[in-house]
């Protein structure tokens, strides 16, 4: 069964336990940042997903005198239940493991960034110094031992759990109908990190996405068929011409040998 | 001694190479179908890692930074830590951690460690002075320091000469405070080092030691001994989870994390959380009801509480408890008042009577919270028991704070939250072993176990003719939990508190305590080998190096540069020409700067020993890997340091007598258990804590040979969560996890705590000079804190706690209708609100570490929280023109030059209506230096560091200021 994580962010104290594990279970670099100068999103940082960034803390205000909020909210990739990443990748260096976890396999990324365009959360991140993309893999190999995402087990209130994803789905809609706002169970066909929060997702600068999306999903298959399509087409045109500009030459210089 | 400088890199090469370590059976891919054909992938990094993780050796620590007692797991291969993660089987954090805990990895490994013992070779010292280091070996350095040691020693007058009885006696001892050795650090040495440190600084003469925890629970110390009994957080973290309701007066959620994992878990069964600071921080976010007060007014916020509960809501007091476990129903002269409650002479009465005027209306005028607020509170926190005061700076870190601190203890006591459950004072302590360090007193005024080394010679006299004694009629009897006989004289007790002590320290020390030969004590010569007298607190200290006084520094573990307050007065000591100084450190630090000698220590992963949490639980760190190059571990540097003076012929004062004595130094350092265990953390954590012979009362018992032989006889070491009885299962004590003082008592005072360990209250007091009134009854008047002949505005007139402003208060009404207490023996610069209009306060945040001598240091908490600032609101940024990312200048009396500063415009941080005009109200990290990774202004370099006159205590947390922009 297919492993998901309820992220509920009535719990989320804003710490970074879970930035930081990802970073030391990754061996990411840390990247160079200043004070967030965004009033809304102060004491964000890194101020957003990277190459050595597979996961951070967004820091929002919402609110102002008495019923001032600071929410905090743990953005990483969604393990998507149809990847549009994988729908889009040309060369099926993204996969959607049964275990839940969306992985890449970097020798088989070319590069070409139809996920990054493809992704609707902005998720996928190039990485110029070796041309192929970074995120977060869900600790595939840990969940591959019995053992929780590096996040998930730093966590200390239990904000982050890993569950089944059939449980997730229906904690979150229990909570839907107790009045909370969720966050991937409807979007883009349900995702398997799922958000509970008391304040509205759109307030908190998470992007509005309709479920399944068929759209974009079309959307996915043409750029990746259209695409790989104009590189072949592209190919052959040029061998083509290259044949036909070897022929000219050899008609012009009077015949093979 | 080895040097595994090679060994020591953390590039990714290195990194690549361990990988090369994990067996080809576990490093084989897997192969995938993919459209290409079975297709084997290399490795993700996430994937080397767990191959690495599972051949790795694994070794249980306890973390380095607050004092939460987290646990870690290291996991090492080839003697390099390759990950550290939380404890799954620790009851604590259960595998969870801080973001501070998940970097420790790069704290171990990092490249910016000191590897190598450093000698100044530039004579001038200073901020912007190139120290122009070479590299010395550890014999040199050892032979250097010893040498100043000895050479400063020998102008310690050790022959003093006094009249007694009418005839001319010669005395041998050395009066603490003159010593011109100077000891400073560390709440993040582990007990038996901080044992050590303090057994060798004695061994010297000097009580000029101090360290981290005089800044910063001083004042807890003073206020709850003087009416618990024990000067520590009374419940312990996992405890929370029994609260219905919490009134938070710190950030848990920044400081003490792991705490808020407890917190949380009581929300989950329903309790409140009550949140006051003068900023919105992380912990407000999370509170259900959140107050904004102006700093410096927490006393009157809880005498305002302590009011609406007595005047208006006394059906909220727990009467039974109040009658048999308080002095409330006494009157000043010891007389039980059975009408207590309405009868004007009883405590309780007096109380009633002090508080009348801390009216809620009142209190808004002083703090800023609103009455209704306050009420809305009081109702919250009286109705929802047991409830739960979590307290730390906000509080401590006052010219008042010990008065602040007792009004909070007094409340708990009427409302019954104290000795259950889910209630208490809890002090929420800072450093990971601070509680251990401050059990240890390096401090200038007691010593092991909160136990007063002798003030003068009459002490000494008596303590002879007490030796002298037979132990069965000493009155009282045994230390610690015995009955007292009513009618003992305050005399005796002082002694029984005392003596005891002595007496093992005499035996564990090698040190000689009394006159000689023995008989005519009034009469005889005092030897004492014991220093005598209190010596100089922190604030005092660093003075007595400017004038003169203090000709060898040592500073281990603490970065005084940065976290003491006025620090440009401490940079100054520092860099006085003369005075010797050598810093222990990790990494290069701001007070390292200025050192003489550095040396280079080691972190928690690379030795073992106990440390004691906030809770009180004293838990066993293991070893986890070799300290990098050149390190050498704090022990061992202790106990060279000793055998090198000794052997450049430093001697004790009876060695310097014309007596004979059996006490033999030499032989019983570093410990009397050396042939039985060498030299190790075992055999120290062995004299500290032996049933009999304990070295330091608090600790005794801890080491049980015939209960844990498996584990040596160290109770520390003990890793068993489960639950020992119903009780244990219901509330979370974990009786056999570690083990916590006193006797292994986990709620302090909780009379039903089943099994029990030290379960009363233990306040010695009395009301007068004849009468001693017994044991477990907690002091609500306080008579260790009155002082008749004090004015009236001031708390110790009455021995009951009242408001008091702060040195620079920022309302000159405010000023003169509640004057400030501070100890005027130590002058400072003052200013007036006319120049400083504004109140600074600094504060902590998550991702670093008090002085960030070390979380400054790693890239992934830079990456973070990367730079200094100072939060105003958007009401005062208009004021003076400035947006967020704009630099000001911020100044105050101390630096009217001022800091530069980077500003974060937020309106988490509002002004505060302060006796009927608003008063702004301006907040800044303190984590900043100028060495680090990241480095910048530090915020003690404007604050103030006049200090309370119980706790000595600066009070770093309020003073005023005035911002412009840059």
């Amino acid at each position: 069964m297919a492993k998901a994580v309820l992220v509920d962010l009535r719990r989320c104290i804003g710490c970074r336990a879970c930035q930081v594990a990802c970073k030391r279970w990754n061996d990411r670099e840390a990247t160079e940042t200043v004070l967030n100068s965004d009033p809304t999103l102060e004491w964000t940082n890194p101020p957003d997903l990277s190459p050595q960034t597979y996961t951070y803390v967004k820091f929002v205000k919402t609110g102002s005198g008495e019923s001032l909020k600071w929410s905090f909210a743990k953005i990483q990739c969604n393990h998507c239940i149809s990847p549009h990443c994988v729908n889009a990748c040309p060369t099926t260096a993204l996969k959607k493991t049964e275990n839940g976890p969306v992985i890449y396999r970097k020798e088989l990324c070319i590069g070409c960034g139809y996920c990054i365009n493809a992704c609707p959360f902005g998720v996928p991140k190039f990485d110029e110094e070796n041309s192929v993309i970074e995120k977060c893999t869900f600790c595939s190999e840990r969940l591959k031992e019995g053992l929780e995402p590096a996040c998930v087990q730093a966590c200390p209130t239990d904000t982050l759990v890993l569950m089944e994803l059939d449980e997730a789905q229906r904690k979150a809609t229990e909570a839907e109908a107790r009045g909370l706002h969720t966050y991937g169970l409807h979007e883009v066909g349900g995702t398997s990190w799922i958000y509970i929060s008391e304040v509205p997702f759109s307030e908190l600068g998470f992007p509005r996405h309709s479920s399944a999306g068929p759209a974009n999903q079309q959307l996915d298959i043409l750029t990746k068929f259209v695409g790989t399509g104009i590189f072949v087409g592209g190919a052959i045109l040029a061998i083509t011409k290259l044949y036909s500009q070897r022929r000219e030459e050899v008609a012009q210089s009077g015949g093979g040998d | 001694m080895s040097s595994n400088m090679d060994a020591f890199t953390t590039n990714r090469r290195d990194f690549l190479k361990l990988c090369a370590a994990v067996p080809a059976i576990l490093s084989l891919p897997q192969t995938e179908d993919t459209f290409l054909g079975p297709k084997a992938f290399s490795k993700t990094v996430g994937e080397q890692k767990m191959d690495l993780y599972k051949i790795g050796r694994r070794v249980p620590s306890i973390c380095v930074y607050c004092a939460g007692g987290c646990g870690v797991i290291l996991t090492s291969v080839k003697g390099r830590v390759v990950e550290a993660e939380g404890d799954p089987y620790h009851p604590i954090n259960k595998g969870s951690t801080c973001s501070k805990l998940a970097a420790y990895i790069q704290l171990v490994n990092s490249e910016r460690r000191l590897l190598r013992p450093m000698m100044r070779t530039n004579p001038n010292k200073g901020v912007d002075e190139d120290p122009r280091w070479t590299y010395i070996s550890w014999d040199q350095a050892l032979e250097m320091i010893s040498e100043k040691v000895v050479e400063a020693i020998e102008t310690h007058s050790v022959v003093h000469d006094e009249v007694v009885g009418g005839n001319m006696v010669t005395n041998y001892y050395r009066a603490g405070k003159e010593s011109p050795v100077m000891w400073h650090g560390s709440s993040y040495w582990n007990n038996e080092e901080c044992y050590l440190g303090k057994k060798l600084i004695s061994l010297l003469g000097s009580t000029n030691v101090e360290h981290q925890a005089r800044k910063c629970h001083a004042s807890t110390v003073a206020a709850l001994a003087n009416t618990f009994g024990f000067g520590a957080m009374t419940n312990h973290v996992i405890d929370a989870k029994n609260s219905k309701c919490f009134l938070i007066m710190s950030n848990p959620v920044e400081s003490h994390t792991m705490e808020f994992k407890w917190v949380m878990e009581a929300k989950d069964r329903g309790a409140i959380i009550i949140n006051l600071d003068p900023r919105f921080n992380r912990t407000s976010a999370k509170a259900d009801i959140y107050a904004k007060y102006r700093s410096g007014a927490e006393a009157s916020i809880f005498v305002g509480l302590i009011h609406l509960l007595v005047h208006e809501m006394p059906q909220y007091i727990d009467t039974d408890f109040v009658e048999t476990r308080t002095n409330a129903p006494y009157d000043m002269n010891g007389n039980f008042l059975s009408d207590w409650m309405t009868n004007p002479n009883s405590v309780f009465s007096k109380l009633k009577a002090l508080v009348m005027d801390y009216t809620p209306d009142e209190v808004e005028r002083i703090s800023g919270v609103k009455a209704e607020k306050l009420r809305e509170i009081a109702q919250t926190f009286f109705s929802n028991k047991p409830s739960n005061i979590y307290y730390a700076m906000g509080t401590t870190q006052h010219t008042n704070a010990t008065q602040a601190i007792r009004a909070q203890a007094i409340l708990q006591l009427l409302l019954g939250n104290m000795g259950v459950p889910g209630g208490g004072v809890n002090a929420l302590r800072g450093i990971s072993n601070v509680q251990g360090s401050t059990d240890m007193n390096l401090l200038s005024h007691l010593i092991m176990g909160y136990r007063s080394p002798p003030r003068n010679l009459v002490d000494v006299r008596r303590y002879q003719k007490w030796k002298n004694s037979d132990p069965a009629k000493r009155p009282g009897g045994v230390e610690g939990g015995a009955i007292y006989s009513p009618a003992d004289k305050i005399e005796e007790r002082w002694d029984d508190r005392h003596f005891g002590t002595w007496l093992n320290l005499e035996h564990n020390w090698g040190m000689q305590i009394g006159t000689v030969p023995g008989m005519d004590p009034d009469n005889e010569p005092v030897v004492c080998d014991m220093p005598v007298g209190s010596g100089n607190a922190t604030t005092q200290l660093f003075r007595a190096i400017l004038d003169g006084k203090i000709k060898v520094a040592i500073i281990v573990g603490e970065n005084n540069a940065v976290s003491n307050a006025n620090a440009n007065m401490i940079r100054q000591a520092l860099s006085k020409l003369g005075v010797f100084t050598v810093v222990n450190e990790i990494f290069e630090t701001e007070t390292a700067h200025f050192a003489d000698i550095v040396l280079p220590g080691t972190t928690r992963a690379e030795r073992e020993g106990s440390i004691t949490n906030t809770g009180r639980w004293v838990q066993w760190h293991w070893k986890a890997s070799d300290p990098p190059g050149e390190c050498m571990d704090e022990l061992w540097f202790a106990s060279q340091l000793f055998k090198r003076i000794r052997n450049k012929g430093f001697k004790m004062p009876s060695e310097l007598s014309p007596y004979e004595f059996p006490a033999n130094v030499d032989a019983v350092w570093p410990t009397p258990y050396t042939a039985e265990l060498g030299e190790t953390a075992e055999a120290v954590y062995k004299e500290i804590g032996h049933p009999t012979l304990w070295g330091n009362v608090l600790y005794k018992t801890s080491w049980d040979g015939d209960l844990r032989p498996d584990l040596g006889g160290v109770l520390a070491k003990r890793r068993d969560p489960r639950p020992v009885s119903d009780q244990d299962a219901q509330y979370g004590f974990h009786k056999n996890w570690a083990w916590s003082w006193m006797l292994n008592q986990r709620v302090l005072y909780n009379i039903n705590e089943d099994p029990a360990g030290l379960k009363t209250f233990f306040v010695w007091w009395a009301h007068n000079q004849d009468v001693w009134l017994g044991l477990d009854r907690a002091a609500i008047w306080s008579r260790n804190l009155f002082q008749p002949d004090a004015p009236v505005w001031n708390p110790l007139h009455h021995g009951m706690p009242l408001h008091n402003e702060p040195l620079e208060s920022p309302d000159e009404d405010l000023a003169n209708r509640y004057p400030s207490m501070w100890d005027d023996r130590f002058p400072v610069v003052v200013g007036s609100s006319n120049d400083y209009p504004y109140v600074l306060t600094t504060f902590r945040l998550a991702e670093h570490m008090q002085a960030g001598a070390m979380t400054r240091n790693l890239p992934w908490l830079v990456e973070a929280q990367p730079e200094m600032f100072v939060e105003i609101s958007p009401q005062l940024a208009a004021e003076i023109g400035v947006e967020i990312g704009d630099y000001v200048s911020v100044r105050t009396a101390r630096n009217p030059t001022g800091i530069r500063v980077k500003v974060n415009v937020t309106e988490r941080i509002l002004p505060i209506r302060v006796n009927g005009r608003d008063v702004h109200v301006v907040a800044m990290p303190w984590h900043w230096g100028f060495k680090g990774l990241s480095t910048g202004p530090s915020a003690n370099e404007i604050t103030i560091d006049a200090v309370d006159v119980s706790a000595n205590i600066p009070e770093v947390k309020t003073c005023l200021c005035d911002i412009v922009k840059d």
